[in-house]
């Protein structure tokens, strides 16, 4: 037991007939940090989340959440958004959330007052006596958010939360999550967006084909994709012709208009282009050296 | 237990909040008391009804006695005096009659209907009640009298010679009470159609109630909060509480009805309102048959609910179990034959069946009362087999969608589950 840590799988193992969907997982994610779920399709992300919510028995491993085993009671303190999303269509919005929010173990009238704060704050108060069958597919999301959140959790999973939103509601979600991270809760978030990912979390956790493939911090992880890639440079310049065909030092340039996007070959650093530039007589208005992106990490491993 | 009183909470609410709920709350009291009071009504109308008729008598000798029995002096069928000549002319012209609605129809006695004993009626209406309650009785008598007064005997010899001894039926029942037989049956027919259509009505209830999960994809969160095991007895008892509520409006609007029947004497000239068989005994064994039939079946359609992943699906599924509920409708003119065969005691014994053959039987008075722990034992047992199987089938069937387990797998399902 380990009371610091929100999550902790031991050797979970889970096969469906021949098919193994978690193969020997760990992992461990420490409390009031969002930790990212990434892993292509498939991979066995929804039968983690699954297991470790005990919705499914795993074959084999120990689960903790919260500093103990998925009793119920430790279940209460837990908010799970589900992928495939869904609400009863014939209920009126604020009952259902205030059955969601008592199947958590809160009081109805508490749930009521809660409810109707979060429908405020997400722009859905006037919606609140209405059937959720007549709202947009939209704001039955952000009801289901709300269902998520209503019992004030302290460990949030939340499945693509963002998908099918709109920037403005993206945003609002996204600060309600960081709201909900400063307010002592944990968060794991599983996504396909990277850039979302990248913003949000500070670890990331990724599984690929039943296996997890990377897991830490993401700045960590960064840093050893930066040390260990390719350089990537955005240059701005004036002048400077002839230095662009240099192969020796660029393996590949593309022009975006205000500057080159330039990946330089292996061994170079980008000193030594901005060296090259000044020396070929180039006035150079913009140099970055760019860092990898979550996406081009995830990409690489998921094709390794 | 304050999770599984919100999931019982909610299934309540969401039914009886409904406008199908209210609508056959009202309609189908309506429709019962329609079923039962129209054949009543025809009843009623048939015997005050008078029936035309003419007599085309060739035989020459009976139609004095034919006016003169009761079924004419009290008026229940009235001569019409047929026009005269040649008796084919006659009978065709009374065709006639009868075809454009003038006459009811018409006798004819042969030349040797005396001898022979062949009399013929043509009508328009030949059912039992006229030709086997009202003719036949008429002309026996008649032919009776006319040979009776032929050897020469006193009237008052023929009168006691011809008089009609009516025999009443009545079954020995339990309690000593006496019961009239056609009463009854039709009473028992009517309770044992009334668990079938409650059973068959929540029944379906549950089996949509155990789909809506997987059809509103609201299974995942749920079952983060819940136990499948808590989800289902939640449906259970929210559904089977709609029911009760239901089904205690219909017997309360029924005993007052009742009540009112009995003190409104008017009203009372109808002999089969007066003494209903139906007493509190009835009542409570009607909703103790009521819950087992339903927790029964409820449990089964539950569990093929729990196969579907939508409700069309579903719908589909529920066949076998249907045809199960409906076998004991097909029984039950057997046991109203004869209630005490032993193939009637053993059929209402088996627990698929018990709800309305058990029903039909009481209501004829003829259950031993050691039976009546013994069928609900046999409920009971029967009841958590079918919770247990459900169950199993339930927990693994919820987060399946798409694909329709084989019987193997379902099998698998149920041993592993």
């Amino acid at each position: 037991m380990d009371a610091n840590l929100a999550i902790r799988l031991e050797n979970i193992h889970k096969q469906y007939g021949t098919k193994v969907a978690v193969d020997d997982l760990e992992l461990s994610v420490p409390r009031a940090t969002i930790c990212g779920l990434l892993g292509p399709n498939g991979a066995g992300k929804t039968t983690t989340i699954r297991v470790m919510l005990d919705i499914i028995g795993a074959d084999s491993g120990s689960v903790e959440l919260l500093g103990q085993p998925p009793t119920p009671e430790a279940r209460d303190r837990i908010g799970y958004l589900p992928e495939e999303r869904g609400l009863y269509p014939k209920m009126k919005v604020l009952e259902l959330l205030e059955f969601l929010g008592e199947l958590k173990g809160t009081p109805r009238r508490v749930g009521r007052q809660r409810a109707r704060r979060w429908l405020e704050r997400l722009e859905l108060d006037d919606w609140a006596d209405k059937k959720v069958q007549d709202l947009s597919r939209g704001m039955q999301q952000k009801v289901q958010f709300i269902g998520t959140v209503l019992h004030e959790p302290e460990l949030l999973i939340l499945d693509e939360p963002f998908s099918g939103l709109d920037p403005l509601n993206v945003d609002l979600l996204k600060e309600i999550v960081l709201e909900e991270k400063s307010r002592g809760a944990t968060v794991l978030l599983s996504t396909h967006n990277m850039d979302q990912a990248e913003r949000l979390c500070e670890r990331v956790v990724m599984i690929k084909e039943a296996r997890k493939v990377l897991d830490g911090r993401l700045a960590e992880i960064k840093r050893e994709a930066w040390l260990a890639g390719q350089r990537r440079v955005l240059l701005g310049m004036e002048g400077g012709a002839g230095l662009l065909d240099d192969h020796s030092l660029i393996a590949s340039v593309e022009d975006r208009g205000v500057c080159f996007a330039v990946a330089l070959q292996e061994g170079v650093e980008p000193q030594q282009l901005l060296e090259a530039a000044l020396a070929a007589g180039a006035i150079v208005h913009h140099f970055q050296v760019s860092e990898p992106s979550l996406h081009e990490i995830f990409v690489g491993r998921a094709r390794e | 237990m304050s999770k599984l009183i919100a999931v019982i909470r909610r299934e309540y609410l969401v039914r009886v909040r409904t406008r199908w709920f209210i609508v056959i709350t009202i309609v189908a009291p309506l429709l019962m008391i329609g079923a039962m009071a129209i054949p009543l009504a025809l009843m009623v109308r048939e015997s005050d009804r008078v029936v035309s008729i003419s007599v085309v008598d060739e035989s020459g000798q009976l139609l004095q006695e034919l006016l003169a029995t009761e079924e004419f002096v009290e008026g229940r069928l009235r001569y019409v005096p047929p026009p005269g000549g040649e008796p084919e002319m006659v009978v065709e012209a009374l065709r006639r009659q009868v075809l454009e609605g003038y006459l009811s129809g018409f006798l004819y006695i042969a030349a040797d209907a005396l001898e022979a004993g062949g009399i013929e009626y043509w009508g328009r209406d030949v059912g039992p009640t006229l030709v086997n309650a009202t003719l036949e009785p008429a002309t026996t008598t008649a032919v009776r009298r006319f040979q009776a007064r032929t050897l020469g005997l006193e009237p008052s010899a023929v009168a006691q010679l011809t008089r009609e001894v009516k025999v009443a039926a009545y079954r020995i029942a339990e309690e000593g009470v006496a019961r009239e037989e056609g009463q009854s049956a039709t009473v028992a027919h009517i309770l044992a159609l009334m668990i079938y259509m409650v059973v068959l009505l929540y029944g379906a209830m549950m089996l949509r109630a155990a789909v809506a999960e997987k059809a509103s994809k609201t299974i995942e969160i749920i079952l983060s909060s819940v136990r499948p095991w808590q989800l289902m007895l939640g449906k259970t008892l929210g559904v089977g509480a709609v029911g009760l509520t239901q089904v205690g409006i219909w017997l309360a609007v029924a005993g007052l009805l009742l009540l009112y029947a009995a003190g409104a004497q008017s009203f009372a000239g109808v002999e089969f309102m007066q003494n209903l068989p139906v007493g509190a005994d009835t009542a409570l064994l009607f909703l103790g048959l009521f819950l087992a039939g339903y927790f029964l079946y409820g449990g089964l359609y539950a569990s093929v609910g729990a196969i579907a992943s939508s409700e069309q699906e579903a719908a589909q599924l529920q066949l076998p179990v249907t045809l199960l509920v409906i076998i004991p409708l097909l029984i039950i003119p057997i046991v109203l034959e004869s209630p005490t065969s032993n193939a009637s005691v053993v059929l209402s014994w088996i627990p698929f069946f018990t709800p309305v053959l058990f029903m039909a039987r009481y209501a004829l008075g003829v259950v031993e009362v050691w039976e009546i722990p013994l069928i609900f034992t046999l409920q009971i047992v029967t009841i958590l087999c079918v919770a247990w199987v459900g169950g199993r089938i339930y927990r693994v069937g919820l987060l399946m969608t798409g694909k329709r387990p084989t019987l193997p797998e379902l099998v698998r399902w149920i041993r592993h589950g």
